[in-house]
């Protein structure tokens, strides 16, 4: 139990995939310029990571060395696209905002670098938390970078107006920058930076 | 002619495919510590973009669109919910042949290459280009173009960040930020000077 | 069994292969179910919002009571702009159109300022019960197509009201298309002058003057976004332009009188 509690917790800070491992951050930065889809990013994200490695897992050991790689390839993209045709159906202006992000979480590296490293060789229900864990650390940068990019860019959070912008007749000057690309950038490597003095433990 | 130069110079410099749409960057943060092999990872990902794209394209067209299987009696027929699985096998299957073509009849080339080629197979940027090409509904020659358009840009981006980042070791960093930090920083800021060319027109 | 043995490795490909297939294809099925109507209701909450429904939307009026009360759809023939019965209005998808060669042609180059390339025949258009036209259009934008209505009153040439329920332009930036206060701006601008040409521009942002003689055809751009804004007017000057509604407005409005 204690074990399934570390695989949970540890990587939200302490070795956290984004900031240390500097896994997946490929396809979700583009997602952040909104709190609402850099959220419904991280439940897909995190119900991705967590049932791979659970059924990655269950099967480990019946799958095949050869054929290692293309099992879990295909185990996680039947996973994307059941989270991709749901919120289509269920919540299509979301999936519309997510465009091809969301089939992009198929070629995300923590996916594939969990099942790989951990639920190759730990039972199910352990590895199913790594991958909730994983997931919510992941979960955690985004939410902050969102939660920045949102609050100085367009004055909103979750779409509330919280500082009112001038083009709605306010006094909030919005920060266009914030709502473009290389703030994500900055963010992160800033996030990384307050981490790292945090934990003096993880720097280079 | 003008049209197939726009998609070029669109992928190349606006629509950057790693400074705008934030793909391939573990592969991009990963392997941009020197320039030499930051260039053999752009010829790599241009490889592998000119071949994968235009042949998802044909996939998409002739199979998985809407009506496209009228010629088999299913014209009613829209298989594009399965596009994510196959555009990631033909990737991983065009990856594995090209590895093979190469250590068969080029094996200098495939020393130098080696390692990249299994690692282009789960970046973003290779997926990501062909989910984009189904989505700005490009048809072959166009997807063709856009395919070596992508990889050009991601090259042209890697191997600047390699450079940058070959000069920054001469540089006193704070500890903290020593490392990844700073690389996501100056990542930031040519992501910025690339959307001076987003006012360019044709 | 090892676990490396070929049969096993086959065994083992094809169970996968089989449990996949099946979760992929309920979770089609259950996609398919829902597509139609997400779709419809995406359309008419558009159309509704750009025949000035948007404070019954916000309220959160039922749409599909509101649609059917207020709005009645018809097909247009852009080629001699009368209203036409060649295909069945409620199953003709303008959209899926475009991609019909028998159901759409192509536009030369020379006239195709909404960058668009080819455009159907016939047009879905929704008529108010004032006699308002709720009128598609569509063009590229700066990142990708934009799909919109517009709302042209019963005089045939004032704005009533205008929406992009599709487009990708840059957030903060030229996404603020979406702005309800630029929008705002719009609502009885005159589209037309007298003789039935387009008189309507977009100006540079913050080089509009309330007093100019052409105030009320102009309208101001958005902050930062002069990409998106000439894209805007490119799909405007198309759409009323004689391949697009100039001919169908120029009918009704001599029925009218």
């Amino acid at each position: 139990m204690a074990k399934a509690k570390d695989a949970l917790l540890d990587p939200l800070f302490n070795n956290n995939p984004i900031a240390l491992q500097i896994l997946g951050i490929c396809s979700a930065l583009a997602v952040t310029n909104k709190l609402s889809t850099a959220l419904t990013m991280t439940i897909a994200v995190t119900l991705v990571t967590g049932f791979s490695n659970a059924s990655i897992s269950a099967i480990r050991n019946h799958i095949p060395n050869s054929i290692r790689i293309i099992v879990q390839m295909t185990v996680i993209a039947t996973l994307v696209i059941i989270i991709d045709q749901m919120l289509k159906a269920y919540a299509y202006e979301m999936s519309k905002a997510l465009s091809v992000y969301v089939g992009l979480i198929i070629t995300n590296c923590i996916v594939m670098g969990r099942a790989e490293a951990y639920a190759m060789k730990n039972p199910v229900y352990e590895s199913f938390m790594d991958g909730i864990g994983n997931g919510l650390g992941y979960g955690i940068i985004l939410l902050a970078v969102g939660f920045v990019r949102e609050l100085f860019g367009s004055g909103k959070i979750f779409g509330l107006t919280i500082l009112n912008p001038v083009n709605n007749g306010g006094w909030y000057q919005t920060n266009g920058l914030m709502l473009l690309a290389p703030s994500a950038f900055f963010l992160i490597g800033f996030i990384i930076w307050g981490l790292r003095t945090w934990k003096p433990e993880l720097q280079e | 002619m003008a049209h197939y130069f726009t998609i070029f110079f669109n992928s190349v410099f606006i629509d950057n495919i790693a400074l705008t749409f934030f793909l391939g960057m573990c592969t991009f943060i990963a392997v941009s510590k020197k320039v030499d092999t930051a260039i053999m990872l752009s010829a790599a990902v241009i490889a592998v973009e000119f071949i994968t794209v235009p042949v998802n394209n044909l996939l998409y067209t002739f199979l998985l669109k809407k009506g496209a299987l009228a010629w088999a009696g299913f014209p009613e027929l829209d298989l594009s919910f399965l596009g994510l699985i196959c555009y990631i096998a033909v990737i991983a299957a065009i990856v594995q042949i090209l590895e093979m073509a190469l250590d068969k009849y080029l094996p200098a080339l495939y020393n130098a290459l080696g390692i990249f080629l299994p690692l282009i197979t789960v970046n973003c940027a290779i997926l990501g280009a062909s989910l984009f090409m189904v989505e700005r509904d490009y048809n072959v020659m166009e997807s063709t173009v856009y395919g070596v358009g992508v990889g050009v840009g991601f090259g042209l981006a890697i191997c600047l960040l390699a450079g940058i980042r070959e000069k920054l070791s001469y540089s006193d960093v704070p500890k903290g930020i020593r490392g990844v930090g700073i690389t996501f920083i100056i990542v930031g800021l040519m992501a910025m000077s690339f959307k001076a060319f987003s006012g360019l027109q044709f | 069994m090892s676990n490396d043995s070929t049969l096993k490795t086959f065994l083992v490909a094809f169970l996968l292969c089989i449990v996949c297939s099946v979760l992929v294809c309920m979770a089609a099925i259950v996609r398919i179910d829902r597509e139609g109507y997400n779709k419809q209701l995406e359309i008419r909450k558009t159309v509704l919002a750009a025949a000035g429904f948007q404070q019954q939307i916000d309220d959160g009026d039922d749409i599909d009571e509101l649609f059917t009360n207020n709005v009645e759809l018809k097909l247009v023939d852009l080629a001699n702009g009368d209203y036409t019965t060649a295909v069945d209005a409620a199953t003709y998808d303008q959209k899926e159109a475009v991609n019909n060669p028998a159901l759409s042609e192509a536009i030369p180059a020379d006239l195709d300022v909404a960058g668009i390339g080819t455009r159907a025949k016939y047009a879905a258009i929704y008529v108010t019960k004032d006699g308002d036209f709720i009128l598609p259009i569509r063009g590229a934008g700066m990142w990708g197509p934009m799909y919109g209505y517009i709302s042209v009153g019963s005089d045939c040439k004032t704005v009533k009201g205008f929406t992009f329920y599709q487009h990708a332009e840059t957030p903060g930036l030229g996404a603020e298309v979406d702005n309800p206060r630029w929008k705002a701006q719009w609502t009885g601008k005159e589209l037309l002058n007298d003789s039935g040409d387009l008189a309507l521009k977009i100006v540079k942002n913050g080089s509009f003057d309330p007093n100019a003689a052409d105030a009320n055809n102009t309208i101001d751009g958005l902050a930062g976004a002069t990409v998106t804004g000439n894209k805007v007017q490119g799909i405007i000057s198309y759409w009323f332009g004689e391949h697009g509604f100039k001919k169908f407005l120029a009918n009704q409005k001599a029925k009218r009188g």
